[in-house]
């Protein structure tokens, strides 16, 4: 919502551009990949499958932007995943990075928390950005690529699988009408209220929570470091809980918590929000002349989709799963959701994987879904106690975090990490005992090496980490099948990865590991890709 | 009986707790009692040994009765 007076696209930092539905004259009505959705995930998906060549359609029936800053925290992993799609200058740029944050209860500190950070990684834990700078960094990546065919003000209506059994029959409309069209894959990047999965008659299942909160941005000129705030019970919002996070050109994020007696119509007047605001800004000492830019409401729901793949149409992004803002798990798991399709489904199209690696997708992504609805409930538990139990136990450990640490860790907002595929089909475990470094399945972390990093030099494909002398490793190369990065055995790398001479790591496109070797060689790391390729390693006997 | 049970006074804690209770009232001796045993599982420090204790406490929830 918008302060009185102003329209939804008028903002006091963002221009928001009108982007026109292309000319129809010459317009492919086949594609091998269609994505309904121009949100940051279905853009990703693009940019994925376009930075291993293959084409795609995205349509999308808005004209512009989502309005609002929304999802604003973007994790390590999605920068890694921004730096793989050639689009990471700009977001560098722009954004803020932070790595702590303090938690108060009734005014008095009772966490000071820090995110796991090394100076071994490019990247810093977090960064705050507003999601219209997320989508129009990833638009103009979309836009200079000419392998996308971007549709806006083109409303997908219709879905099938086509009855001759080729390929997706869309029906589109866009200003000029409505018009069919042909797709192999569908992507459906296409948000929380997904038409596509309604028009496939497919539920999310799940728990609806009862905390609504309020979010509501400012423009205030506040030159203090960036780290996140929680307020449990402050004077501004007795029994309720207040975040506040700093963004870019001076916009501040306050949510606070409605009470369940709180009317939400009322709550989302433009009055009361600027009552509340200027409230928790009084808490904060904060006393800089303020405007308001635009609110919203929530609630802390957790629903996923049974399956992310159906037929020829995979499910990507909040289509498939809607998940409680504590934590920053939407966004940042939505790009792992569109790289990890991406990366997959362009092996497949280039005839280099078989179409079994797809539902690889869906094991994945499915149990990164779980692992964050499991780890966010102790959040949202926390945060909107559900049970009377619940808020008995919270007003106890609050209690005690003033005068005892091991109580404030439940206040811990337990921040994104990347799930790691363990019981993935593409997941070879360890054959022999590993000392250290990160195991199979486990996002691949960065090291310093030659005054740069580490995975500056990571292939777009398959990499491997190759410590001191390992043999054979030629043929991955004269096979393009993996760019060989050929490291000391001692170091930070080394190191970082627990790897002795010898030893050597298999790193997917998409930046997790795969699968690790004492005494490794070339043609064992061939067939570990192949198997990759196959869409499994578990049934492999060897 | 270990060496370890013969060396809490346990009329003193029964003490204690009851004096908590009076102390805090209806409205607040549930959080008192759950961060006496917040503080008193940290002291244990052991998890398997404090969700016994919580699953012993459950069990044969009847005092004496009280005639109105």
């Amino acid at each position: 919502m918008k302060p009185h007076g102003k329209g939804r696209w008028e903002s006091l930092y963002f221009d928001y551009p009108e982007f026109e539905a292309p000319a129809r004259d010459g317009l492919a009505m086949r594609a091998p990949v269609t994505i309904v959705g121009a949100g940051p995930i279905g853009m990703v998906a693009a940019l994925t499958l376009a930075r291993y060549g293959q084409p795609s359609v995205i349509v999308d029936a808005k004209h512009t932007f989502n309005d609002g800053s929304r999802a604003i925290c973007v994790a390590r992993s999605s920068f890694t995943a921004l730096q793989l799609l050639d689009v990471l200058g700009p977001f560098l740029d722009k954004s803020l990075p932070w790595a702590s944050g303090r938690s108060f209860f009734r005014g008095r500190q009772i966490l000071e928390f820090f995110m796991p950070d090394s100076a071994t990684e490019r990247h810093r834990p977090m960064y705050n950005i507003e999601q219209q700078y997320i989508e129009k960094f990833l638009h103009d990546g979309v836009a200079a690529n000419p392998l996308i065919d971007m549709r806006w003000r083109t409303e997908c209506t219709g879905v099938a699988e086509a009855e001759d059994g080729d390929g997706v029959a869309l029906t589109l409309r866009d200003p000029d009408g409505p018009y069919e069209m042909r797709t192999d894959w569908l992507l459906a990047a296409d948000g929380a209220r997904s038409p596509i999965r309604s028009m496939m008659g497919l539920r999310l299942a799940g728990q609806n929570f009862e905390g609504r909160y309020i979010i509501a941005d400012i423009q205030m000129e506040n030159p203090v470091p960036v780290e996140r705030f929680a307020l449990f019970d402050p004077d501004a919002r007795p029994g309720s809980t207040v975040l506040v996070h700093q963004q870019p050109d001076n916009i501040w994020r306050i949510d606070y918590q409605l009470r369940d007696d709180e009317d939400e119509d009322e709550a989302l007047r433009e009055e009361n929000i600027r009552a509340a605001v200027q409230k928790v800004l009084d808490e904060c000492g904060y006393d800089a002349p303020w405007e308001l830019e635009w609110w919203s409401v929530y609630s802390a729901n957790t629903l996923l989709l049974d399956g992310y793949r159906h037929g020829r149409t995979i499910f990507i992004g909040d289509s498939a799963h809607i998940v409680p803002i504590f934590g920053v798990r939407g966004f940042n798991n939505g790009v792992l959701d569109g790289v990890n399709i991406g990366w997959k489904l362009a092996w497949h199209l280039a005839g280099k994987a078989d179409e079994a690696i797809l539902d690889s997708y869906d094991h994945e992504r499915r149990r990164a879904t779980l692992d964050v609805i499991e780890k966010s409930e102790k959040s949202t538990q926390f945060m909107t106690p559900r049970t009377r139990g619940f808020a008995v136990m919270r007003d106890a450990a609050l209690s005690l975090a003033l005068d005892f640490p091991f109580a404030s860790q439940f206040a811990n907002p337990r921040n994104m990490t990347p799930y790691e595929y363990h019981d993935s089909p593409l997941t070879l475990p360890d054959a022999e005992a590993w000392d250290a470094g990160p195991p199979p399945g486990a996002a691949a972390p960065d090291a310093r090496l030659d005054g740069a990093f580490l995975m500056d030099g990571f292939g777009p494909g398959f990499t491997v980490l190759a410590f001191g002398d390992v043999p054979g490793t030629g043929l991955l190369e004269e096979h393009d099948l993996a760019t060989v990065l050929r490291l000391p055995p001692e170091g930070e790398a080394a190191d970082v990865y627990g790897a002795g001479d010898g030893d050597a790591v298999l790193v997917r496109p998409d930046r997790f590991i795969a699968a690790r070797w004492h005494r490794a060689n070339g043609a064992a790391i061939r067939s570990a890709i192949t198997r990759i390729c196959a869409g499994g390693l578990q049934e492999d006997g060897e | 009986m270990s060496d370890r049970d013969r060396n809490v006074d346990l009329e003193a804690v029964y003490a204690a707790l009851a004096e908590g209770i009076d102390a805090h009232g209806p409205e607040h001796s549930e959080m008192f009692l759950a961060k006496a045993a917040l503080l008193l599982a940290e002291a244990l420090g052991d998890e398997d040994r404090a969700l016994r204790a919580i699953a012993d406490a459950q069990r044969n929830m009847t005092g004496m009765r009280r005639p109105d």
